[in-house]
């Protein structure tokens, strides 16, 4: 057997060599999925930071546990979980009420932590050793002009839960209350960065601010350094803790569980019950299961075909093996061996040759495994051989068994004499029988995969099959039409087309080189679309989120701060308000100009640009009132009427009409967006009367006129009808121009119906109150008609539209539906729906976006529920940098930059880091993989292509030398030989064009593009036209190419000769 | 050496019809043929006659279309198909035509041997040594040599050797001198006769050329798908058929027109055959 390899040396060797690609193939899933896997566990955990990375158990002392020790937590802690952490750090904390005569008395945090003092230096005094003894913050120490030895008074102090402390237990263990415990400064300590001991744990920052709390403020203090002894001391409901720092180069996919520690249940020791623990683990291990299921969907996708393709280019090549030990089987049946012996005697031959693949085939694929991880896979991936490679080993045994087997079975059933012919029979019927199953189970896969009913194996294969299937039945149904066209050119007396089409139509090198092609260039197609379909939709979700290249996230709270400070910029940024709601879910306001939607904003893919028209100012200027006082005249004239005298008279008598007045107001915005009142005169009980108008306006920064608004308390059932005209308005002294009746806005929220033939008075009902212009100039004053039966009436100010002109992208939102979102100032805001979308930067699909330049109006103060952002037209981090000075010099700090690519890494600040982030999620790293099952893809078509053209080429050359005996030119004998080659190559990428983009289509769906899906941007699965094309190209210029060097080198063989050659 | 003696070839009304392009073609119309163990026959005969066929019937690589085919005491046509291959493993030895056809091309002459003698059914050992084999076609000196350096005449030995490693009882041999020089040529008859003579085994050869036919004591002349004559120790016969036809030797053909008339009557006991007309 072996000196029958040794014969065949080159067959052998690529028999060997397609079995070790097979394996290589197969063992490189594993292998690649579990580096992926460990990449991803890498990639979460160094993004976590290091003082986070500690794994926190916690519990507070309660009354049955007065004096737990953070020691008697570590039973919570797994064995397992101990391995993977280093050692405890022990914390106690609890907070003291110090008594410092403040109705809100600071409640500051005191903690002894475990070496804590190794951790600390002192700036004076010592680290506190005794129970009462503390170490306080240098801030503090400075700020409260403490000295050492000051004594801080504690007071008891209660909660919801009832009497927290103080207290401490005696010898005998009974817990008695402590009057008035004191806590000694003994030192004043400043903290020496260490985020690895430190953890999340920050003493210091807090001194000096206060925060709200309830109706009052409460001071804050950096934390009090102590001894454990303390808590022991006094203090019940202290919280004691341990924090394990977790071991980074421990941590394994294996280990990621382990090292979570025990949840509080029957595991825990039923005297820790109610204990927490906090670990980054949890979130890893969820990271981590997620991206698993990503990469054990996309790599056998890829990895199954390029197996698959493998074991079918391991058949063909066998097949041409096995054809050329006809005359051996034929010998061997000769000699009186069976069938089934003489079968045994090819398969051990090959069988031995793929068994010797099968192990250089595995190191192959560790070979491969490790070019992945030194060129792909993050640093610090472990080399990890998992045990689905023996699976996956003996898969690919099984793959190349049955290949052989495959290849073998037919020979062994001819008969001896047709075995003895040198060409084989008609074994047509056998293979169109496996043509058309093939061609069923793939048409199966498609429908499944069309319908979304088929997963799992079969699903992951189809499009290999499909392209087999189709190649296979294509070559079929093309041979004969081939080897027609092919005699007809003969018979016109074109030798070289002729000779070509027939050799195409009747040798073998077309059924097995098309197929081997097709799927190798449908395999390309699809991992190049699958790429390019995953790129686009990254980065159509980053656009989507980022906003513009780059969105700067400032603490600023004024809209006109931030426009000043960036205007040296000019177009290039722009400012941004974004105002979220309290509850979840709830429409959040995204506020930009015109110019930054047109200019800066990504616009959302697949769908109609923004009409950012219908959300335009309207014309009518707002006025600014700035002064002291408003002066002017009003005059009144009015009819009171009793609405229920025209009713029957109920079983009740009616109250008389009392006498009562009017106020006349001015509807003011400040700055902050808030909307108050001015009162401007009192409208007597009168049919007419005119009053002089003299009222402090306090608006020495100005206000924005939002309208004037008549208040009348009346007695119920009354009503007024007035006509008030209002003129001669000043502010301290200037004149102010109110406009026209277009600036004016009636009381419904429409815009006041102007004053016409048609409409001379605005109509109401005579149930309702409300106010409407009558007509306006500066002569004239304001002539306003009022109805009211007991309400403020206003006559708005038409500067800012009610309801507010938005675009929605809410999934309940529709043309023209009204909602209510938040102002600038975190007012509510009437909003009604001008165009319906289905995302909008960074709200998704859940916000509403408003004409930032109209909401201005309102003021350009940010509510605390708002955000102001620079959203910029470059994210390079110069102009980050430049934006971020220029908002320095302004005094607003860049809290955090979010831009482009900045999605799911907040920290990552530069634009290539956070490229790297993109490209370090799971579906992102898997799908690179498909570069190299591509270009495996195309080495594997290559090589059969050269095989079967080495396998088949005495008899090729043999024909060749007969046509030139025949007197056909060597050139053309080569030229023939040459397009019988390309045209096979051509024949299967064509093909593989056409199923690589079915499968684009098929299989799509079922790749994971990312970790969690969202409703926006919806996921855009088309084919990518120039990617597709491009990749079969690409595929096929490579193949072409081999088949055509291949003809050339047959070409070249051919000799007169060979014509003398027996076999 | 335990002898083993020749085996009988008989044949009775011997068919096979092969179809060729839509077509029935009878290769074989009726064979009627005793070959006699021991006998070395020469099967003579212009190509596409049907020598060949007959050949392959001989070693039941082909079933017949009717008749029968008896070998020794088996009636080949009746044999399954694993009783085929005990037959072919051990009773008769196949020269294909060609002696690279007859060699695996990777093996040496010995190797060959080898492996023509293993066999798959675990049926006891063989019963002569390759070596033996390779003596006797006086391969001796070469016989772990690699084919590639073997003259032509030894390769073709080589094929008679592996063709006689089972040491059969019949030996068919397809055109054994084709390409080969005369020297060549006449070795390798002679060591046919020897393995005839020391052997016993029949042995049947198919050849078209004269020089060998000569040198065979009976020939049989194979004529469309018939037995056209025979050839005994120089002399050739017409051969009558079953059903009474004489087939005339080709030299008689001209004599003979078709369509001539032919009186058959007997002289002095002797039978003539004479043209209407008189000659």
């Amino acid at each position: 057997m072996l000196a029958a390899l040794r014969y065949r040396r080159t067959q052998a060797l690529a028999l060997i060599a397609l079995a070790a690609l097979v394996t290589a193939c197969t063992v490189l899933g594993p292998l690649v999925s579990r580096g992926l896997e460990q990449t991803m566990l890498r990639t979460a955990i160094d993004g976590i930071e290091p003082r986070d990375f500690f794994t926190t158990v916690r519990m507070t002392r309660s009354a049955s546990h007065p004096l737990l020790t953070p020691q008697e937590l570590a039973p919570v802690m797994s064995g397992a979980a101990r391995r993977l952490h280093g050692e405890p750090i022990a914390m106690s904390t609890n907070s003291a009420r110090l008594e410092n005569g403040q109705l809100t008395p600071p409640l500051p945090r005191v903690l002894a932590r475990s070496d804590a003092c190794a951790h600390l230096s002192f700036a004076s005094g010592r680290c506190s050793t005794k129970a009462g003894e503390i170490a306080v913050s240098q801030a503090d120490f400075t700020l409260r002009k403490w000295s050492l030895g000051t004594r801080l008074p504690v007071s008891p102090r209660w909660d919801h839960r009832g009497y927290l402390g103080l207290s401490e237990v005696d010898e005998q263990g009974r817990t008695v209350d402590v009057p008035r415990p004191q806590l000694t400064i003994v030192g004043v300590y400043e903290v020496r960065p260490d985020p690895g001991y430190w953890g999340g744990t920050d003493l210091t920052g807090k001194s000096g601010k206060v925060v709200p709390d309830g109706q009052s403020m409460r001071e804050l203090y950096d934390d009090m350094v102590t001894v454990p002894a303390t808590f022991d001391r006094f203090w019940r409901g202290s919280e004691v803790s341990l924090s394990y720092p977790l071991l980074r180069d421990r941590l394994t996919l294996d280990s990621v569980r382990d090292a979570l520690p025990r949840a509080a249940g029957a595991d825990v020791p039923a005297a820790l019950r109610g204990v927490s623990a906090v670990s980054p683990m949890t979130q890893v291990e969820e990271t981590v299961r997620a991206d698993r299921a990503q990469v054990r969907t996309i790599v056998p996708v890829l990895f199954a075909q390029l197996a698959l393709l493998a074991a079918i280019a391991l058949l063909l090549v066998a097949q041409a093996a096995v054809e050329q030990r006809r005359p051996e089987v034929a010998l061997a049946r000769l000699r009186g061996r069976s069938r089934d012996a003489a079968g045994r005697l090819v398969m051990g031959e090959l069988g031995l040759a793929t068994a010797i693949g099968l192990p250089l085939g595995l190191l192959l694929g560790l070979l491969a495994m490790w070019v992945v991880k030194a060129t792909l896979l993050a640093d610090g991936v472990p080399f990890e051989v998992p045990a689905g490679v023996a699976l996956a080993l003996l898969v690919s045994a099984g793959l190349c068994l049955a290949a052989v087997w495959l290849a073998v079975r037919p020979l062994a059933r001819e008969s001896i004499a047709a075995l003895l012919r040198r060409v084989p029979g008609v074994g047509a019927r056998g293979s169109a029988i496996v043509d058309v199953l093939l061609l069923t189970v793939a048409a199966f896969g498609v429908a499944g995969l069309a319908t979304r009913t088929l997963t799992g194996p079969l699903a992951l294969v189809t499009p290999a099959v499909l392209a087999l299937g189709v190649a296979l039945v294509a070559v079929r149904l093309l041979a004969p039409v081939l080897d027609r066209a092919g005699r007809r050119a003969l018979d016109r007396g074109r030798v070289s087309r002729g000779l070509a089409l027939t050799g195409l139509g009747r040798r073998g090198a077309l059924r097995r080189v098309a197929p081997v092609a097709a799927i190798a260039t449908s395999l390309v197609v699809f991992a190049s679309n699958a790429a390019s379909v995953a790129d686009d939709n990254r980065a159509e979700r980053a656009r989507l989120e980022a906003g513009a290249p780059a969105a700067m996230v400032t603490n600023a709270r004024s809209i006109a701060d931030v426009t000043t400070a960036i205007a040296p910029l000019g177009g290039a940024a722009a400012p941004v308000a974004i105002v979220d709601q309290a509850a979840a879910g709830s429409t959040s306001t995204l506020l930009a100009s015109r110019r930054t939607l047109e200019h800066i904003a990504y616009p959302v893919a697949g769908q109609a640009p923004w009409r950012v028209s219908a959300l335009a100012s309207p014309t009518v200027p707002t006025i600014h009132l700035t002064g002291e006082r408003v002066t002017g005249e009003l005059r009144v004239t009015q009819r009171f009427t009793d609405p229920q005298a025209a009713y029957p008279a109920g079983p009740l008598p009616r109250p008389p009409m009392a006498k009562t007045e009017g106020l006349l107001v001015l509807q003011v915005t400040l700055a902050d967006g808030r909307t108050v009142t001015r009162d401007l005169a009192r409208v007597p009980f009168a049919p007419q009367t005119t009053v002089r108008v003299d009222a402090p306006l306090l608006c020495p920064e100005g206000c924005r006129l939002a309208g004037i608004s008549d208040r009348l308390d009346v007695q119920r059932d009354m009503a007024t009808d007035a006509t008030l005209t209002l003129r001669d308005l000043r502010i301290d002294g200037k004149a102010i121009d109110l406009g026209g009746t277009a600036a004016w806005a009636g009381t419904a929220g429409q815009p006041f119906p102007p004053i016409s033939p048609e409409h001379p008075r605005a109509p109401f009902e005579p149930e309702t109150s409300g106010m409407v212009l009558e007509s306006a100039s500066a002569t004239g004053g304001l002539v306003m008609r009022t109805h009211n039966i007991g309400a403020l009436t206003t006559l708005a100010r038409a500067d800012i539209p009610d309801p507010m002109p938005v675009i929605a992208s809410s999934a309940r939102a529709r043309q023209d539906s009204e909602l209510e979102l938040l102002g600038l100032g975190g007012q509510p805001v009437k909003a009604v729906v001008r165009q319906a979308v289905t995302a909008l930067p960074v709200l998704g699909h859940r916000g509403a976006l408003a004409d930032l330049d109209t909401m201005l109006r309102a003021g350009p103060v940010v509510s605390d529920q708002g955000r102001v952002e620079v959203w910029l037209a470059d994210g390079s981090p110069q102009a980050v940098e430049r934006a971020t000075r220029l908002l320095a010099d302004a005094d607003i700090t860049v809290e955090r930059t979010r831009s482009y690519a900045d999605i799911t890494v907040e920290r990552t600040r530069s634009y290539a880091d956070i490229k790297a982030a993109y490209d370090s999620s799971a579906s992102a790293w898997a799908l690179r993989l498909g570069r190299i099952v591509g270009a495996a893809a195309l080495l594997l078509a290559s090589l059969v292509i050269a095989i079967v053209a080495m396998g088949a080429w005495r008899q090729q050359v043999a024909d060749g030398a007969a046509l030139m005996a025949s007197g056909v030119p060597r050139r053309r004998v080569g030229s023939a030989l040459r397009v019988e080659q390309v045209g096979s190559a051509l024949t299967g990428a064509g093909i593989g064009l056409v199923c690589g983009l079915v499968s684009a289509f098929l299989v799509m769906p079922l790749v994971p593009l990312f970790a969690e899906s969202r409703p926006v941007p919806v996921i855009d699965l088309t084919p990518r036209a120039p990617t597709v094309l491009a990749a079969a190209v690409v595929s096929a210029l490579l193949l072409a190419g081999v088949a055509w060097l291949a003809g050339v080198l047959l070409g070249r063989r051919v000799e007169l000769a060979r014509l003398r050659e027996s076999r | 050496m335990s002898g083993r003696h020749g085996l009988d070839v008989l044949t009775r009304g011997l068919v096979h019809i092969y179809r060729a392009e839509g077509h029935d073609v009878a290769a074989l119309s009726g064979v009627d043929l005793h070959v006699r163990a021991g006998d070395v026959v020469g099967l003579l005969g212009p190509s596409g006659s049907g020598k060949s066929t007959l050949l392959s019937l001989f070693a039941g690589l082909m079933r017949p279309s009717a008749g029968s085919i008896r070998v020794g005491e088996k009636e080949i046509g009746k044999l399954n198909e694993r009783e085929l291959d005990d037959f072919r493993a051990a009773e008769v030895g196949i020269l294909l035509q060609g002696a690279s056809r007859n060699l695996l091309p990777y093996l040496t002459p010995r190797g060959n041997v080898e492996f023509a003698q293993r066999s798959d059914r675990g049926g006891g050992a063989s019963p002569w040594q390759a070596g033996e084999v390779l003596e006797l076609m006086g391969l001796g000196d070469v016989a772990d040599h690699a084919l590639a350096g073997l003259t032509p005449g030894q390769l073709q030995l080589t094929a008679l050797g592996v063709a006689m490693a089972a040491r059969p009882g019949l030996l068919l041999a397809d055109e054994p001198t084709s390409q080969l020089d005369h020297v060549s040529r006449d070795l390798v008859l002679d060591t046919v006769h020897r393995v005839n003579r020391e052997q016993g085994t029949t042995v049947v050869v198919v050849t078209h050329d004269p020089d060998v036919a000569a040198r065979l004591p009976r020939t049989i002349t194979i004529r469309d798908g018939r037995i056209g004559g025979e050839g005994r120790e120089g002399m050739d016969y017409a051969v009558v058929a079953p059903d009474g036809s004489l087939p005339l030797p080709p030299a008689a053909i001209d004599a003979f027109p078709p369509g001539a008339l032919v009186r058959v009557h007997e002289v002095d006991g002797v039978w003539k055959l004479e043209l209407e007309g008189g000659s």
